[in-house]
């Protein structure tokens, strides 16, 4: 479904990836785990045409999507969810959900996908004529992924969904993710929560410092001396 | 600065100061003049500018101080210089003033008040005939002097002046003084929970301004000896704006370019008539979409470059930079700490003894029918390292907002060594060591790494605008303190090889260590840490536990609100747990682990497999 090959990409002089090449298959959950500044949230901002690849090619569905600009490839259904919970602070949660609608003409299915946003995450019904920025920090995470459901992705890329969140929201989310993939939606998920990433997908890769180091199925990862001493803290 | 730049300028230099011998020409000398004075307003309007403030009314200044001068000499018959000095100070006293009333408010506040005080001058000036003569204007002010007569020598008069502006500008920005207002621009919260205080800031950047505009304005009324309301209007305002913004604010010469070219080119259109604004305003969206920052950075930007196709043809091996980088907390990190002024915080908690650093005494805070934090009781022991733990909303930031005063509070008392710190505002609790870092990363986004750990220091050293100036030997020393520390902090964080980028390009995890960095660096005795180990994989936060162990081995003792119950559990002495703003429990690590409250409201049943790291 989506595919990476030789991806070269630079912040100015810096040469944060290199020569990266993936690939996620429909309805998979693929996680890319991997240090600070290994280029993780680089990869996701270059699959939605954020950044600009200087080398390598990036497919989706058969068709080359490099060098698109970003609101082209949300047209082609991918969602982006960044890092960070960002969401617009002074809309409603309702403002902030339609607004992940935006490409989408149907009228009738955005509201069924908002009640189903709302059963998955009934909070965000109660709050729902609040201001964003009155949400607490799991409930603005739980926005943000909602808005990117609102899309109706057929790859959502989640960027360190767990960041901040109490541990009990931590599990929240993470059942969400497996429900989401469990509903037929290809995921690719980034995660510092290494050891949360590698349960929950099948197959991951590892970057470091730019490269794809290992790839593999989960499990083994798992049980990879390396990745063990590098990722899951030994 | 290098060799060509130097030899270019000095060219400049020498051809601004013998221009009335190369040129002979009045109406060119009258140009310059008139570009001198644009300067001055320029660059002092553009010192407002570097603390985030627009004024849309320096010409009340401009307006005043020619006013002033004008009156007095011409009625009172006081001397030039007198005059010339009494239209500065009373337009920075009025600059005071306008600051008193409107900076608290700031931003949208102040740019409105401006324009009105603008605006209530002109009417002055327009209907107070007795003293103005109204739309007459005022005519026959003297010249400096009697024998003040040709253009070149107020074109003299005015390179000093320009010269002096310029020279006081250079100063204060390379001084303690230019570094806060850089970090007053970029992140005000940031810059006063590092001791930072912004208000002052603020009001000496508008007095000083309003004095040299003031100044500015006495001198165009004595060489045109003639003023009329028509200096108070909005036109002049908006080319004072444009010249600062054409020019490139961020940096001192674009002021002084954008002066000289927005008089030169509306001269030069003369030639067009009727097209002439036509031109002009294209010129004018030009100038903005291809030069954003303005001229200035665009030209240097352009030289740079030159230089180095230059230098590539003589040297064709080029350094890649690469971003390769291991964990990114070297074990060195215990020498930074080391180095820290840990002697200072050493010292303090040796002489301080055992009682508690922190009391929180019954603290509430309410935002309307929202009890955020509720009658929360706690102290924390020298040396501790306390953990705040909750669900996400439960209050925990919003609790060490109130306690750094970066938020409210509603009641309730805080005390630190045993003085009420409740009523100090966010920049004198830093300077009394309480440092502490936000849980949304917050570092001085487009300053450079290394610069970012200059302005932490920056709290620390004096804040008054005259021993800026002189740069005084104390000033030097603290200065030099604050460099040291940085190079210490780039090292052992092993953000050295950052140094020169600006903070937003590094790594989202490099930069919660810069920002961990900037807290090390105002000097703290109590640091106060939000989320420390967000966005960092289970190996760094292992790292990030020795870090913040030896931190509080060095007598600093560390309060932290975090997520991360590997970290929370392995490092703290007690931990504290709020819910819906209230504390739930407190206790050891081991009791709390066992709280039946605790683990439904927070920590959840996957929480169960996981062990505690020893302490």
């Amino acid at each position: 479904m989506l595919k990476l090959s030789d991806v070269d990409v630079f912040y100015g002089k810096v040469h944060a990836l290199k020569s990266v090449s993936m690939h996620v298959e429909e309805g998979e959950l693929v996680t890319l785990i991997g240090a600070n500044g290994a280029g993780k949230s680089t990869t996701l901002k270059t699959i939605s045409g954020m950044l600009r690849p200087q080398k390598g090619s990036i497919f989706f569905q058969g068709e080359r999507i490099d060098g698109l600009t970003s609101e082209k490839i949300v047209n082609r259904r991918i969602a982006h969810c960044p890092e960070g919970r960002r969401v617009f602070p002074d809309m409603s949660v309702r403002e902030n959900l339609e607004m992940g609608a935006y490409v989408r003409k149907n009228k009738t299915s955005i509201r069924s996908d908002l009640e189903m946003v709302f059963e998955l995450f009934p909070i965000l019904k109660e709050r729902s004529q609040q201001d964003a920025s009155c949400l607490s920090g799991g409930e603005q995470q739980m926005l943000a992924i909602g808005r990117a459901l609102m899309l109706q992705p057929l790859l959502i890329m989640f960027d360190e969904p767990s960041l901040g969140l109490a541990p009990i929201m931590v599990e929240k989310v993470v059942e969400v993710i497996a429900e989401l993939n469990r509903r037929g939606t290809t995921i690719l998920l980034v995660e510092q929560n290494a050891d949360m990433a590698l349960r929950l997908s099948k197959r991951a890769y590892v970057l470091e410092t730019g490269r794809i180091g290992i790839e593999g199925l989960s499990k083994d990862l798992l049980q990879n001396e390396h990745v063990q001493k590098a990722y899951l803290g030994g | 600065m290098n060799r060509i730049t130097k030899i270019a300028l000095g060219f400049v230099i020498v051809a601004v100061v013998f221009l009335p011998q190369l040129v002979n020409n009045n109406y060119i000398l009258r140009l310059g003049i008139l570009a001198g004075i644009f300067i001055m307003l320029a660059s002092a309007h553009n010192l407002l500018m570097k603390v985030g403030q627009l004024s849309l009314g320096p010409v009340a200044f401009y307006g005043l101080g020619a006013y002033i001068s004008a009156i007095l000499s011409t009625r009172y018959h006081v001397p030039f210089l007198i005059c010339f000095l009494i239209a500065g100070v009373a337009a920075a006293l009025a600059g005071w003033g306008i600051g008193r009333l409107t900076l608290k408010m700031r931003t949208a506040y102040f740019v409105l008040v401006t324009i009105g005080f603008a605006e209530f001058f002109r009417l002055v000036a327009l209907n107070w005939t007795d003293m103005t003569n109204g739309p007459m204007g005022i005519t026959a002010i003297p010249a400096p002097a009697p024998w003040f007569k040709g253009y070149n020598l107020y074109y003299y008069f005015v390179l000093i002046l320009v010269g002096l502006v310029l020279f006081v500008l250079y100063r204060l920005e390379n001084s303690a003084t230019g570094r806060a207002m850089l970090a007053i621009r970029e992140n005000e919260v940031l810059g006063q929970s590092v001791g930072i205080d912004s208000y002052r800031y603020m009001m000496q950047a508008a007095v000083l301004s309003s004095f040299i505009i003031g100044l500015a304005g006495s001198f165009y009324a004595h060489f045109f000896q003639f003023i009329g309301p028509e200096i108070l209007g909005f036109e002049l305002t908006i080319t004072i704006v444009v010249m600062v913004i054409a020019g490139g604010r961020a940096t001192l010469a674009g002021p002084v370019l954008g002066a000289i070219l927005f008089t030169i080119i509306p001269e030069v259109l003369r030639a067009a008539t009727m097209w002439r604004m036509v031109i002009y305003g294209l010129l004018l969206v030009f100038i903005m979409l291809f030069t954003p920052d303005g001229v200035m950075p665009a030209l240097v930007k352009g030289f740079q470059k030159l230089l180095e196709l230059i230098r590539r043809r003589n040297s064709r091996s080029q350094k890649e930079v690469s971003a390769d980088q291991e964990s990114i907390l070297a074990d060195g990190l215990s020498n930074l700490v080391a180095t820290i002024n840990s002697s200072s915080a050493a010292e303090a908690a040796k002489q301080y003894g055992n009682a508690p650093v922190l009391e929180v005494d019954n603290l509430s805070v309410y935002f309307g029918g929202v009890h955020a934090v509720e009658k929360v009781c706690f102290s924390v022991n020298p040396g501790e390292i306390l953990a705040i733990i909750g669900p996400n909303g439960a209050g925990k930031t919003t609790l060490l907002n109130a306690i750094t005063r970066l938020g409210p509070i509603t009641s309730g008392v805080v005390r630190y060594k045993g003085e009420e710190i409740t009523s100090l505002s966010a920049h004198e609790i830093a300077k009394k060591h309480i440092v502490r870092t936000f849980q949304h990363t917050s570092v001085f986004r487009r300053v450079s790494t290394r610069r970012n750990l200059l302005l932490a220091h920056n709290g620390q050293e004096p804040n008054g605008i005259l021993v800026n100036l002189l740069q005084t030997r104390e000033l030097k020393q603290l200065e030099e303190v604050g460099r040291q520390l940085a190079e210490e902090i780039l090292k052992f964080t092993g953000l050295e090889r950052y140094g020169d980028y600006p903070a937003n390009a590094l790594p989202y995890g490099d930069q919660r260590l810069l920002e961990l960095g900037i807290a090390l660096g105002a000097d703290p005795h109590l640091l106060l840490l939000d989320e420390p180990a967000a966005g960092m994989n289970p190996t760094e936060v292992d790292n990030l536990m020795v870090l913040i162990r030896r931190i509080r081995d060095m007598g600093i003792t560390v309060v932290l609100v975090e997520h991360d119950m590997k970290l929370v559990m392995g490092i703290s002495d007690r931990i504290i747990v709020l819910h819906h703003g209230k504390q739930i429990a407190m206790g050891t690590p081991n009791e709390i682990k066992r709280d039946e409250v605790v683990v439904n409201a927070y920590l959840g049943k996957v929480y169960k497999d996981v062990e505690t790291v020893g302490c």
